[in-house]
């Protein structure tokens, strides 16, 4: 995001602006209207300042908790082939899901 | 028929199918007339013919077991459900209350409906939420807000708003919910039925459409603890599909607590002095009948846990804005009437994802923000961390207690467009549920008191991890201090 996070994180009142929403939505491949963009940054700005209490936890050498489950919980399941015909019916669903679709691939306009 | 408007469990449903009383397919057609003319409008999709042919399956299976009802087999033959729109049912529409969702035919069945479906429920039709789960009061729902059953004006709370409304109102007798942050048992708690978020990895999350999969549990919302611990039984239990299902039993069910002697915590960080006056009552009612009935009330300390909220909302965005970058108008649901004009992928990506509502806009943003470079360390690592200690807390606390007691909201439900203006006020209400959900612990709120209006307020009771069964137990324990067996 370019900006010093270090010099942001000891403000308790981040604020984005309207030109990082902007960025944020390009990154977040989001089209946003111009009133979205005026209404979020406040908002954000205000869940980030709540946010910010967890820069007082003492957190050295904590490890992350990431996952109720930590590993896979019952390892993975043997790798075992499926039928051709129970392959071609879930390209079949799968493909029928899609906006658009022909003879199971998915269809997008012409971008390039 | 007009019985049935007072039919309140499984048990008394199959008491009358077996006497003859009732017949699974009279039983459906009640509640879909209930439920089609959508007065809380709680239902997205209804699918009528799917469930009257499983109310006709249901009378074969009556039928051949001479009129008894297969316990062992079919332990739900005939009982009417509702799902929450966000899990998968084949060949019906699940459209996450979303319009990005719209015309979205699920190709497979959920693990957790499949399962209900082999003991014999009836699937009634898909029922409303806030758009894609985001949300503690169903209205940031595409297809409208739902109705709180008896004060219209206010919320049912969210965002398995619609599976607690119709329950409430007689719709469906059982629903589904998912819980993320609260998503059972706050619209439980407004809405004056039993909902239970399961230990993390408990039940399946195969066919539920992701928001936060390490914070997602899918459970069940029900008019009676019974009902809502006979769902349990059915839907808990490893499934080879999902990888973070655990290799426990099923959930057994209720069995016997004694009060006297029962062991419950109460936190002195998640105190009601700041709940609303009515909370406030209800909590110290529920205390002083504990301890009437020979309970050990013990203040316990989760010094943490005041930072739940703080963590929940970078660790579920972060997860949320991860999990919901597969929808891109290509390989499912909706696609933007302006896609086609678009120059690039990423425009095309873009004005595709404009179908999403605010809310879920707003936490992809914040999401995107929380694991960019540069902040993710500060921002998403560090809240990992102290959701670590957060799960700490609970965990050290519950080694000296049987259960904890908190409230499920700071209030009863409130006004509808009371809180939509401002986001963190809105979050802030998750203060109480968002906890176990952070430490993948079971939960469950317990219908307890009504304020001056009417209005339902639940209490929270929050177990040791993987002891669902226990937690079941000790919240009929609960009921029968308030004088009703909860079976």
């Amino acid at each position: 995001m370019g900006a010093s996070v270090n010099q942001d994180l000891k403000s308790t009142t981040l604020q984005l602006g309207t030109e990082r929403i902007s960025k944020l939505a390009l990154m977040s491949r989001l089209k946003l209207e111009d009133h979205e963009i005026e209404s979020f940054g406040p908002q954000i700005d205000s869940i980030l300042g709540h946010v910010a209490e967890l820069q007082s936890v003492v957190v050295e050498g904590v490890e992350p908790f990431l996952s109720p489950v930590s590993k896979m919980a019952e390892g993975t399941r043997e790798d075992r082939p499926r039928s051709n015909e129970a392959l071609r019916e879930g390209a079949r669903k799968v493909g029928a899901c899609a906006p658009q679709q022909l003879e199971g691939a998915f269809v997008v306009p012409p971008v390039l | 028929m007009s019985k049935l408007d007072s039919l309140k469990s499984i048990r008394q449903l199959h008491q009358a199918y077996e006497s003859g009383e009732w017949t699974p397919t009279a039983v459906t057609q009640h509640f879909l007339d209930q439920a089609r003319p959508n007065r809380l409008n709680a239902w997205i999709t209804l699918c009528e013919q799917r469930a009257l042919n499983q109310a006709s399956l249901a009378e074969e299976v009556l039928k051949l077991n001479g009129g008894k009802v297969p316990r062992a087999t079919h332990p739900l033959l005939g009982v009417p459900m509702g799902i929450k729109d966000n899990l998968a049912v084949e060949g019906v529409r699940m459209t996450c209350a979303s319009r990005m969702l719209e015309s979205y035919i699920a190709p497979y069945s959920a693990t957790v409906v499949e399962r209900l479906e082999s003991a014999g429920a009836i699937t009634l039709g898909k029922l409303n939420l806030d758009e894609f789960a985001m949300g503690g009061s169903n209205e940031n729902s595409a297809f409208g807000r739902v109705l709180h059953p008896t004060h219209p004006d206010r919320i049912p709370g969210g965002s398995s708003g619609g599976s607690a409304a119709a329950v409430a109102a007689g719709e469906c007798l059982v629903a589904l919910g998912s819980d993320t942050g609260g998503s059972i048992r706050l619209p439980a708690s407004y809405c004056g039925v039993f909902g239970v978020k399961p230990t993390y990895g408990r039940v399946s999350r195969s066919g539920l459409v992701a928001f936060a999969s390490s914070l997602d549990q899918v459970g069940p919302l029900a008019r009676s603890l019974d009902d809502a611990a006979q769902v349990l039984a059915v839907i808990s239990g490893h499934d080879p599909l999902e990888s973070t299902s655990l290799g426990l039993p099923p959930i057994a069910g209720m069995g016997e607590a004694e009060m006297k002697g029962l062991r419950v915590g109460v936190p002195q960080e998640l105190s009601w002095l700041g709940a609303a006056p009515s909370v406030r009552e209800a909590m110290e009612s529920c205390v002083e009948a504990l301890r009437s009935a020979g309970a050990e009330v013990i203040p316990v300390s989760l010094p943490r846990v005041k930072h739940s909220i703080a963590v929940y909302y970078v660790v579920a965005v972060s997860e949320a804005s991860s999990n919901l970058s597969r929808f891109d108008g290509v390989r499912y649901g909706s696609r933007s009437p302006h896609a086609v004009s678009a120059r690039s992928l990423e425009e095309f990506h873009s004005v595709n994802r404009s179908l999403f509502g605010a809310e879920v806009k707003r936490r992809i943003l914040l999401g995107t923000f929380s694991l960019s470079s540069g902040y993710s360390d500060e921002y998403f690592l560090r809240a990992a961390k102290v959701r670590a200690l957060i799960a700490d807390d609970l965990d050290s606390a519950l080694s000296s207690v049987d259960c904890i007691l908190s409230p499920v909201a700071p209030t009863p439900a409130f006004r509808a467009g009371e809180k939509t203006k401002d986001p963190l006020e809105m979050y802030l209400n998750d203060l109480y549920t968002v906890p176990a959900n952070l430490a993948g612990i079971p939960a469950l709120s317990l219908p307890w008191s009504r304020d001056a209006d009417g209005l339902s307020i639940g209490v929270q009771l929050m177990g040791r991890s993987g002891a669902d069964d226990q937690l079941l137990s000790i919240a009929r324990s609960f009921g029968r201090v308030r004088g009703e067996d909860l079976v």
